[in-house]
């Protein structure tokens, strides 16, 4: 009895330090992101201002019908979770390479200078990548329709108007938008790799692909893990910008520019249902927490190490 | 398994307390709440019966505005209460925000309490009545507001009423619309296009095909920035949302009907497709993202459809930078969305409604305050032309970029009250008094939609008109192949149950009306 | 396919170098089209040779050069503050997370990554910052709101934590003597130079982007930021005309009056600026070779 009541005391004494340093965080959590956390039962009711938020009638699951009765419940949540999977895949992929290669680049001063370059596009804002975008594809006077397709031979495309060409378009364009930024963070990891692995390896008479496969990635894989289930999590949520600025808002491309963001967004500009934008916030949050509880499960049958919990 | 369960319900414990800590304040909010409305019954016929010392009641007015916050505005306000303070006990505070964050801004005030007693609405009144935004205010419209209402006239007051009560009063601006063509004088003049010719729709074609010939690089007509051509142009009454409307603008019989599977819907497109392909229409017009007014500027088109009113001529002009001439093709008329297209309402949560209704009455009734509103103060923003009482201008030195107020005549209560400003017709105010009255008025004057029952359906056919009809109304696509599927995603989206709705209660409506005028 | 050290490199550098003109380009034709005159970007649309060059837009900027200027103060300040503050806070909250022998490590980290997955929403979240907090239109409306912290940066240290400090080394500390705190700031944030000057530059990137938490939170204009301006002068155009029956009224005369395309351009170029100069300063940091050997 007293070896576990000490025992008890030692460990609170010995780890109190930890939770301390572990105080300030968690208070942020819980105010910025937990406390506001009641505020979803606003998905379940018809809001009044009248009657203010906590006394307006419940009305279930209403709220979430227009999510799921129109026709278009199938094309927003098909397009959400295609282009998530590519994004996440090709984002991936992409990123390490680019980390990969950059690693590789002996003189510091251009190592330097690509990595400042590559994060460029991740600062302009999707606003102002929509009007580039124009500059590239307006039918009258852009880039593409003017200067490429000729180059080729080929006539112009109403590029606005023909929903087709749009997922590549869009994919284009979020690699380059967050390509160089996942890239510095895989570029961490690689840096923080003990040179003496690869002197060891390099030694044993290993190439540099082999050294690649069978040291940076493995020593890596973590954070990729990690990466990957929380864009699994975020499956349903879509960059707004990207899906709504880019293509500048041309509702004839919706069949493959749609997605559940902008959906809502666009059906409730002009009636402002707080209860209902509520809802999608809801349907998208239990979808992606289940997703990343069943992708977590399988990471751990696999690797226990990698798992987030 | 076990380890996992006792964090899981661990988390859902410390997410029941905060829930308990949330229904708490809740609770104690809601209690506050009701103790008002009870306080306010009583508060009512004290306020008028004197000042009695008490304490000046702040009242918060929250506008949209498109710049930011003037320098002066504190300068303003302090004048705009001296005379508040005299004659109501009240205080005001100004609340310009910026317009992209307005119904955010007023949505989330009024979600969480803070305090707002009036704000203005651009195009959404019938949206917030329905939201329980705003307070009744036809119930205490005759003891504190009496000189709105006349100023107004009983047939534009009451085009405000939504279930016999009074939300809201529009401003006093041009109430009415009339529509047609605006393009640029200078190529008017250039090639001789006698407007007079253009009596109808299908007759700007014969502008159009002038400038064709004869303009290398300039379009006919351009689309509104990131709307259409017709954004302004309507021929129906839209009855709130476009989705069920009144066609000939309600001048013909109460039947709502589906706008876009009209023939006369169909013919517009057609005849919108025949002109893109002839190239008098922008070849970007599904996309163009910038205003029609920078569009003409460029030299890139010559003109744009429009709603117009008095003086139209004269604030494009000023707007273009170029001088514009006008040809109409449809006569005035006067909806119920005409009127409530700029409202100024009281809020639900308002904790004094009856003082914040008199200040209201100030907005229609007593010129300084509109003009401090409106202007600023005397001396410093602006000056008053020589001779003439009711025109200004601004002061030496000053520009309108660096002067230190600005604001919008037309959105706060009776523009005819307001100062003219130098370059706009001195007499502009009473012709608009005139066009609003002898405007034709919708049948429909009056009616306003409530959409709660159907507002899944709505939602849904928001999304499919946001597909579908700048496309159509742009000329770019293909109406055989797009109409079709146009008019069938309205159908699934549930249509047909908006409009079997919207002709009941308008019926209804029509009925405890006495039928219609 | 046997890559030599050369081989690697040449490939490298190709591909690098035509990623990073991909990047080059279309800001380079941000700039240009900031220098156009408004007329020659309607008719022509955007291009690398405009018809017509003006100073336009860079005048509009001067003539409002203190709007402007204060706007970029607040942005300055703000990113600053909140960049430090945050990487405190998340290594802090990170590093025992990542303590294999932490207790209920698990559960604590799972606390931080369900926040990635439920949002309470807009409405109680301005709920709880205005009502409890009041911090409408103050600067910490900028600072706070969704940005001090998140849980994906506080993972991704504590991964990096996790894969790079061996328990060996703290567990000698300890044995050493060394207290849990001293043992952080002594030895674990020196190792951790890449990861935290990462996060730092996310941060930063975060701060200086946002715009929302300006909309939001603040009603008086004077406390804007840079970006805030941007993204509500062309919102406000969008806004507008998507909403036709305000764009018969006035409103869209009023509409008229707001900047042009070359302006808005003009901002965006100017708002870019600070963070490219900024970014060198971190990228001391990604230096090769701090390695736990060299350390040894």
């Amino acid at each position: 009895m007293r070896l576990i009541g000490q025992g008890r005391r030692i460990k609170f004494a010995k780890y109190s330090p930890l939770m301390l340093l572990m105080l300030p965080g968690l208070a942020y959590l819980l105010i910025n992101n937990y406390s506001p956390m009641f505020g979803m039962f606003i998905a379940f009711k018809n809001i009044n201002f009248t009657q203010g938020i906590f006394e307006s009638d419940w009305v279930g699951f209403k709220n979430f019908e227009y999510l799921f009765k129109t026709s278009d419940a199938y094309i927003i949540t098909r397009n959400t979770i295609l282009y998530n999977a590519a994004f996440i895949v090709l984002g991936t992929v992409f990123a390490i390479a680019f980390a990969i290669l950059l690693n590789e680049i002996r003189r510091k001063l251009l190592s330097r200078f690509y990595q400042s370059v590559i994060v460029l596009p991740h600062l302009i804002s999707f606003v102002v990548v929509g009007y580039l975008a124009y500059a590239a594809f307006s039918m009258d006077t852009g880039f593409m329709n003017k200067t490429i397709l000729p180059m080729f031979g080929i006539d112009p495309i109403s590029w606005y108007t023909e929903p087709k060409y749009w997922p590549y378009i869009l994919t284009i364009v979020h690699l380059w938008k967050s390509v160089g930024f996942s890239c510095i963070v895989y570029l961490a990891s690689i840096i923080s790799i003990d040179t003496e692995y690869y002197e060891a390896a390099t030694l044993d008479g290993a190439s540099k692909w082999m050294q690649i496969r069978k040291i940076t990635i493995p020593l890596i894989t973590p954070v990729i893990v990690m990466l990957t289930l929380l864009g699994i999590g975020r499956i349903f949520y879509s960059d707004f910008g990207l899906f709504y600025q880019v293509p500048m808002n041309t509702g004839i491309l919706s069949d493959t520019t749609n997605v559940i963001d902008t959906y809502v967004y666009r059906g409730l500009m002009v009636m402002g249902d707080i209860g209902m934008s509520s809802a999608a916030g809801v349907y998208q949050s239990v979808v992606g927490f289940v997703l990343v509880l069943a992708a977590n499960w399988i990471v751990r049958k696999v690797n226990k190490e990698n798992a987030l919990f | 398994m076990r380890k996992k369960f006792g964090w899981v319900s661990l988390l859902a414990a410390l997410m029941l307390v905060l829930a308990a800590c949330g229904g708490n304040s809740s609770n104690g909010g809601s209690a506050s709440n009701e103790g008002n409305a009870a306080g306010n019954a009583a508060g009512e016929t004290n306020e008028t019966a004197g000042n009695g010392g008490e304490e000046p009641y702040e009242i918060v007015y929250a506008y949209p505005t498109f710049e930011n916050v003037p320098a002066d505005i504190l300068l303003v306000q302090d004048e705009i209460n001296k005379i508040t303070k005299a004659k109501i006990n009240a205080t005001v505070k100004l609340l310009p925000i910026s317009n992209s964050a307005f119904t955010n801004q007023i949505n989330l005030m009024l979600s969480s309490g803070e305090k707002l007693d009036m704000f203005a609405m651009l195009g959404n009144y019938s949206t917030q009545v329905s939201r329980g935004a705003l307070y009744p205010i036809g119930d205490i419209m005759e003891t504190n507001a009496k000189g709105t209402i006349d100023a107004l006239g009983e047939d534009y007051y009451n085009a405000t009423k939504v279930n016999g009560v009074s939300y809201g009063v529009p401003s006093i601006r041009d109430l009415a619309q009339d529509f047609g063509f605006v393009l640029r004088k200078d190529v008017v003049d250039k090639h001789a296009i006698d407007l007079g010719q253009v009596k109808t729709f299908d007759d700007f074609e014969k502008i159009f095909k002038v400038i064709k010939d004869n303009e290398p690089g300039m379009v006919g007509a351009t689309s509104l920035a990131n709307g259409s051509i017709l954004s302004t142009y309507k021929t129906h009454d839209p009855l709130g949302n476009d989705l069920g409307v009144l066609l000939n603008n309600g001048l013909d019989e109460l039947k709502v009907v589906n706008w876009f599977a009209s023939e006369e819907f169909e013919r517009i497109v057609r005849k919108l497709r025949d002109w893109y392909q002839a190239g008098y229409l922008l070849k970007d017009a599904a996309t163009n993202p910038e205003s029609n007014q920078a569009v003409v500027k460029s030299g890139k088109a010559a003109g744009w459809l429009s709603a117009m009113k008095p003086g139209f001529e004269a604030q494009e002009s000023r707007n273009v930078g170029l001088e514009m001439v006008a040809v109409r093709t449809a006569p005035a008329v006067a909806k119920t969305d005409t009127v409530t297209n700029v409202t100024i309402g009281v809020a639900a949560t308002s904790k004094n409604p009856a003082k914040t209704l008199q200040f209201l009455n100030l907005m229609y009734t007593d010129k300084e305050i509109v003009n401090l509103i409106d202007w600023g103060i005397e001396g410093k923003h602006y000056v008053k032309l020589d001779g003439r009482d009711n025109m200004i201008q601004y002061p030496d030195g000053v520009t309108g970029d660096n002067v230190g107020y600005k604001n919008y005549s037309w959105m706060h209560g009776n523009q005819f009250l307001s100062y003219v400003f130098e370059g706009d017709d001195p007499d502009v105010y009473s012709k608009m008094d005139e066009f609003n009255k002898s405007a034709a008025k919708s049948k429909a004057l009056g009616f306003s939609f409530n959409g709660e029952s159907v507002k899944n359906e709505i939602a849904a056919c928001n999304a499919v008109l946001e597909q579908y009809r700048r496309v159509l109304e742009s000329g770019a696509a293909d109406v055989d192949k797009v109409l079709p599927e146009f008019l069938k995603k309205l159908e699934d989206a549930g249509i047909g149950k908006i409009i079997e709705e919207k002709q009941h209660q308008l019926d209804a409506w029509a009925a405890a009306n006495g039928g219609a005028q | 396919m046997a890559l030599g050290n050369r081989g690697i490199r040449l490939l490298a550098n190709i591909v690098l170098t035509l990623f990073a003109a991909a990047c080059l380009i279309p800001f380079a034709l941000l700039l240009i089209a900031s220098l156009s005159s408004e007329a020659s970007i309607i008719k022509n649309g955007y291009s690398f040779f405009p018809e017509e060059f003006s100073l336009k837009a860079y005048d509009y900027l001067w003539r409002h050069h203190i709007e402007i200027g204060r706007a970029y103060g607040i942005t300055v300040l703000i990113t600053v503050i909140g960049t430090a503050v945050s990487l405190a806070i998340t290594s802090m909250l990170a590093y025992p997370l990542s303590r294999r022998d932490m207790p209920m490590a698990r559960f604590w980290t799972f606390l931080v990554f369900f926040t990635l997955l439920f949002n309470g929403g807009l409405v109680p979240t301005y709920l709880v910052y205005t009502q409890l907090f009041e911090i409408k239109n103050t600067l910490f409306g900028l600072l706070v709101p969704g940005l001090l912290m998140n849980g994906f940066n506080v993972l991704l240290v504590r991964t990096f934590f996790l894969t790079s400090i061996p328990p060996a080394l703290i567990e000698a500390a300890s044995i050493d003597g060394a207290g849990e705190i001293k043992i952080f700031y002594r030895i674990v944030l020196p190792l951790s130079l890449p990861i935290m000057a990462t996060i730092g530059l996310f941060q930063a990137i975060a701060y200086w982007n946002d715009w929302f938490n300006g909309l939001i939170y603040l009603t008086d204009s004077r406390l804007f930021g840079i970006q805030t301006i941007l993204t509500k002068m062309i919102m406000d155009i969008q806004f507008l005309t998507s909403n036709s029956n305000a764009a018969g009224t006035g409103a869209g005369q009023a509409a008229a009056q707001l900047p042009s395309t070359s302006v808005r351009m003009a901002i965006a170029a100017i708002g870019v600026l600070p963070i490219l100069i900024a970014y060198p300063f971190f990228q001391k940091y990604f230096v090769k070779g701090i390695t736990i050997g060299a350390v040894k």
